[in-house]
């Protein structure tokens, strides 16, 4: 990822790829690689499991997140997350100010391109 | 909220302290041309008021300056110096340091080499013991008394062999030890064996002495106790190893390649006792999780 070299487009991108977890997890729970698994099937917002994974604890922690065990089939049980309340309200309130950001932003990129 | 520019100045100066003194002079210099400019305009009071509290402002000037306070990618590099140094917030920090499952780097390549920064957590995941995700807080809140105490146990019993090891070879030393081995496995530097065995009990047992006497007061959470005895279970075993090397040594016994099998021996000792009571604690939380299913969060 090109964004990953660059500290600042790298920090914009993990609001981004917070917001996408957030998104995922509205369908229902998921665990680990599943949500690592959905982000890769959508080009743009692969992110390898040493971004995610400290990004699930850290929404953890900040209660956006809950997080159960279920039994797997195949080895220990895992760790299934989904929305919290909270996390619901946040979900809303991210894509709001994404759409907004990303409204403005659309808008002000058209005019550069006009110029150019 | 500060009422003068120059004591909202002194406040933003407080809160920034640590940073490169370059960087927070400059972050003053712009700060005060932008309050001076709209007091101008508007007013002392309005002008700070609009650039808000103190803290906050300097918190987004760290975040311009560094990246945001964001855990495990600030290096500690003061406390890794010292790792059996286990006071206050420092816990936390080693913690991270040595076992952080989330993050995929076995080395942080600030510090590659230096023995502490082996991220236990990573390895862990890397050979399929766990997932990056499985070991959380909860994880570590839930280690059963008795592994705690079982993981405490291991730097103590080693710490009391290299005792114990010293104390009756003592008589049968040389008075000249081996303090250094090559690659081979020959010593090639010796040293007065007073010094030797003092040196090898200062940088071995008084660490876990002194340690066990802070881990030990009450309140200390389970996860300080268990990552303290990982630090010094690596420390003591390491001693009591090269106790017993140079007993061996004096008394005649062929030299071995022993050193690298002797570090890689000390470092799976700080990594089972630092994986074994985690596992026990992930088991109790999968037990009570799996028995309530969906109340656990």
């Amino acid at each position: 990822m090109a964004g990953d070299r660059d500290g600042r487009v790298s920090q914009f991108r993990k609001g981004a790829l917070e917001l996408a977890i957030l998104a995922l997890l509205d369908a229902g729970e998921l665990y680990g690689v599943e949500i690592v698994e959905g982000l890769a099937a959508r080009p743009g917002l692969e992110a390898s499991a040493g971004t995610v994974y400290p990004l699930l604890g850290r929404l953890g922690k900040s209660g956006v997140v809950e997080t159960t065990w279920r039994e797997s089939p195949v080895g220990p049980p895992r760790k299934y997350y989904r929305l919290s309340r909270a996390g619901r309200t946040e979900l809303a309130e991210m894509a709001a100010s994404w759409r907004g950001l990303s409204a403005a932003l659309d808008a002000l990129l058209e005019e550069v391109d006009r110029r150019a | 909220m500060p009422e003068t520019i120059a004591t909202y100045l002194a406040a933003v100066r407080e809160e920034l302290s640590g940073l490169p003194e370059r960087e927070r002079a400059e972050a003053l210099r712009e700060l005060e041309s932008l309050l001076r400019d709209d007091a101008a305009r508007r007013g002392e009071a309005a002008a700070i008021e609009a650039v808000g509290d103190p803290a906050t402002y300097a918190a987004s000037v760290r975040e311009a300056v560094s990246g945001p306070a964001d855990g495990s990618a600030v290096p500690q590099g003061r406390i890794l110096g010292m790792p059996y140094d286990f006071r206050g917030a420092s816990a936390e920090r080693v913690g991270e340091r040595i076992w952080n499952p989330a993050d995929p780097r076995i080395f942080t390549p600030r510090l590659f080499g230096v023995g502490w920064t082996i991220n236990f957590g990573a390895v862990a995941v890397k050979i399929g013991l766990i997932r990056p995700d499985d070991s959380g807080d909860e994880a570590f809140r839930r280690i059963p008394p008795k592994a705690v105490a079982l993981a405490m146990a291991v730097p103590a019993l080693f710490a009391l062999a290299t005792v114990v090891l010293v104390a009756t070879a003592w008589t049968g030393l040389p008075a000249e030890v081996p303090v250094h081995w090559g690659v081979s496995g020959a010593p090639d530097d010796w040293a007065p064996k007073a010094t030797a065995v003092g040196f090898l009990l200062a940088v071995t047992v008084l660490p876990v002495a002194v340690a066990y006497a802070r881990v030990l007061r009450r309140g200390t959470p389970a996860r300080t106790r268990v990552l303290a005895a990982a630090v010094l279970g690596l420390l003591s075993s390491l001693g009591a190893a090269i106790a017993a090397i140079t007993v061996a040594d004096a008394r005649g016994a062929g030299h071995g390649n022993w050193m690298v099998l002797v570090i890689l021996g000390a470092v799976a000792v700080s990594f089972l006792v630092l994986y074994l009571p985690v596992r026990a604690g992930m088991r109790a939380e999968w037990r009570d999780s799996l028995a309530a299913p969906g109340e656990e969060s």
